[in-house]
């Protein structure tokens, strides 16, 4: 009897270490850790929401935001701009990627330029194209500017990573250099531009957000509601939390699908 | 008896009939225009903008959140035809920085106020006194220093008026006796602190000071190359926006029904029936609007509290 309740107990045991090993419980609890020291923090700050609201004010304040249709505008503009910007990155990459991943020299030739747009400061740029084409857009060519290099960069890779036996194979079996391009190299460089997609993605995302701050767009937006909610009182952040929020579910929403979307190629 | 009734009920009718063709029959000045600007205009946020009340939701219209980035938009590579920046800043630009653009008309005459936080025991600007002010070295701060400057006050300059609003709300530790806002947030902050109470009407002082000046805030500057009579019609219809604005202020909440609650204060600053209350309460945002080349005395007395020069005719409009 004693035999029988040691080994159910450690059965439960075994099932209890299981489960706090298993990665949906570690994510959870990675969640829970975030708002444990968001909370932490914003108590220790002792000015209740004015600098540093707890996760619950900025709940309360997500809700309300969440209840007027202004935010809804406001994604959906900052989504139609990140995707307009994200489409036409995407496009030019694909373009220059493939040409430079076959062409060695190509791909030297444009280096010096995907290093200056890797490291030139993002929001030196933001001015420029306010200037020329007003604050409405300005976003959408910080967008490109931002992800252009990394989706080009994962072009290239995908492409230089197939192995020169395949080409002769490809060569000798398709004949057609377009039919094995769509057909077989494509489908191979898959993984490397789903990675380049799945990286650039979120941080186009938050850079647009920043660059609607920054170029003073007053018209819908998430960066302009920032804005407009800091402006109507800058000692209450709650709001601000709140659209960030906002943007960390809308990301992580987008990382899952493109996840997904890997997933379902790879299984393929 | 019976033809008393008739003639009296004649004569209300008349009366009725008269008043009716009387409210039908407006003065096109007290109209707001209907029609959109037909071209580009840009506007930083909040006073300023609110010349371009009845166009907020306009393609050609651009109210941007950051005074700075209006004031970029004062060269030839951006398509802006017109654009509202402070006074001092386009012509500037345009006399030390050859900016292809002519001052047109003053649409904002100062919205400062110095309001006191009830600390100063004697209750008198004067030496010692602390002061939290904004913008040391535009509009804000070159006003503040030209009125008050000789009172050895210990000022502290923030960035701009947002940062002053921050600080008052958020640092309750704060030992400032007096500080500088603008409309809409002097309202605001009246509304929070109850024992803060407006000091001094700046743009009173500066006439004061200036012998009759006006403080010319923000104007609207035209670039050479536009076209200059569909320049001159957007002059003209900003214009006749903002004298109906002045004369029936509920042309605002008519003229913004579409335009959403958050876009709305995001643009001007504030909410429909707060702005209306200042409009109202003798138009303590500065709105007007006068043609620059008429008021040539007042610019000029303004700007020189920047340390500029009188103005050449040659950098004015002429429409």
């Amino acid at each position: 009897m004693h035999l029988y309740l040691l080994l159910a107990w450690e059965q439960q045991v075994k099932k209890f270490i299981s489960i706090i090993n298993s990665n949906p419980f570690l994510y959870i609890v990675g969640i829970l850790f975030i708002f444990f020291v968001w909370y932490i923090i914003s108590v220790s700050q002792g000015y209740g929401n004015i600098v540093f609201p707890t996760p619950i004010e900025t709940f309360v304040s997500t809700g309300e935001i969440l209840s007027s249709s202004y935010i809804y505008k406001c994604i959906g503009w900052t989504l139609l701009r990140l995707l307009i910007g994200y489409l036409i990155s995407f496009a030019f990459s694909i373009i220059l990627g493939v040409f430079a991943g076959y062409f060695e020299k190509l791909y030297t030739f444009l280096k010096p330029l995907l290093i200056v747009l890797k490291s030139a400061p993002t929001a030196a740029f933001i001015f420029l194209f306010l200037i020329l084409v007003g604050s409405r857009f300005a976003s959408i060519f910080i967008v490109i500017l931002v992800s252009f290099p990394i989706l080009y960069e994962a072009v290239v890779a995908g492409i230089k990573n197939i192995p020169n036996h395949l080409d002769e194979a490809l060569r000798i079996d398709c004949g057609n250099f377009f039919y094995g391009f769509i057909k077989v190299r494509i489908p191979l460089a898959l993984p490397y531009i789903s990675v380049g997609l799945l990286s650039s993605f979120a941080l186009a995302f938050k850079t647009s957000i920043m660059a609607e701050i920054i170029s003073g767009d007053t018209n819908y937006g998430l960066g302009s509601a920032i804005t407009s909610y800091r402006n109507s009182d800058p000692s209450n952040l709650a709001p601000i939390f709140g659209i960030t929020l906002i943007a960390i579910v809308l990301i992580s929403l987008v990382d899952i699908a493109i996840s997904l979307i890997k997933h379902e190629f790879k299984v393929q | 008896m019976k033809k008393n009734k008739f003639l009296l009920i004649g004569l209300l009718s008349l009366t009725a009939l008269a008043t009716g063709c009387e409210q039908s029959q407006k003065p096109v000045e007290e109209e707001f225009s209907t029609t959109a600007l037909s071209v580009k205009v840009a506007s930083p946020s909040k006073a300023p903008a609110v010349a371009l009340f009845a166009h907020l939701k306009e393609e050609n219209v651009e109210i941007n959140s950051a005074a700075n980035n209006v004031v970029a938009y004062l060269t030839n590579a951006s398509d802006k035809d017109m654009v509202i920046v402070p006074t001092n800043a386009g012509i500037s630009a345009i006399v030390s920085k050859n900016a292809q653009f002519k001052i047109a008309a003053t649409v904002t005459f100062g919205n400062f106020y110095l309001i006191q936080t009830g600390k100063d025991s004697d209750k008198t600007l004067n030496e010692g006194d602390k002061v939290l002010a904004f913008q040391e070295k535009n509009v804000a701060g070159k006003l503040f220093s030209y009125l008050y400057g000789d009172k050895n006050l210990e000022t502290t300059y923030l960035a701009d008026v947002t940062a002053v609003k921050n600080e008052i709300l958020t640092n309750e530790s704060s030992d400032y006796d007096y500080v500088l806002l603008a409309q809409p947030d002097v309202n605001e902050i009246l509304k929070s602190k109850k024992d803060y109470s407006v000091y001094a009407n700046v743009q009173e002082d500066f006439k004061t000071k200036s012998g009759g000046k006006e403080i010319t805030q923000a104007s609207i500057f035209v670039k050479n190359t536009s076209d200059k009579e569909a320049v001159t019609t957007a002059l003209n219809t900003i214009k006749s926006d903002v004298d109906a604005l002045l004369k029936n202020t509920k042309s605002l909440l008519e003229a913004t029904k579409d335009v959403e609650d958050q876009v709305f204060s995001s643009k001007l600053g504030s909410t429909k029936e707060e702005l209306k209350g200042l409009l109202d309460n003798e138009n303590q945002l500065g709105i007007g609007f006068k043609k620059a080349i008429d008021n040539k005395a007042s610019i000029d007395a303004f700007i020189s509290t920047f340390g500029m020069g009188a103005t050449s005719e040659e950098i004015y409009f002429n429409y």
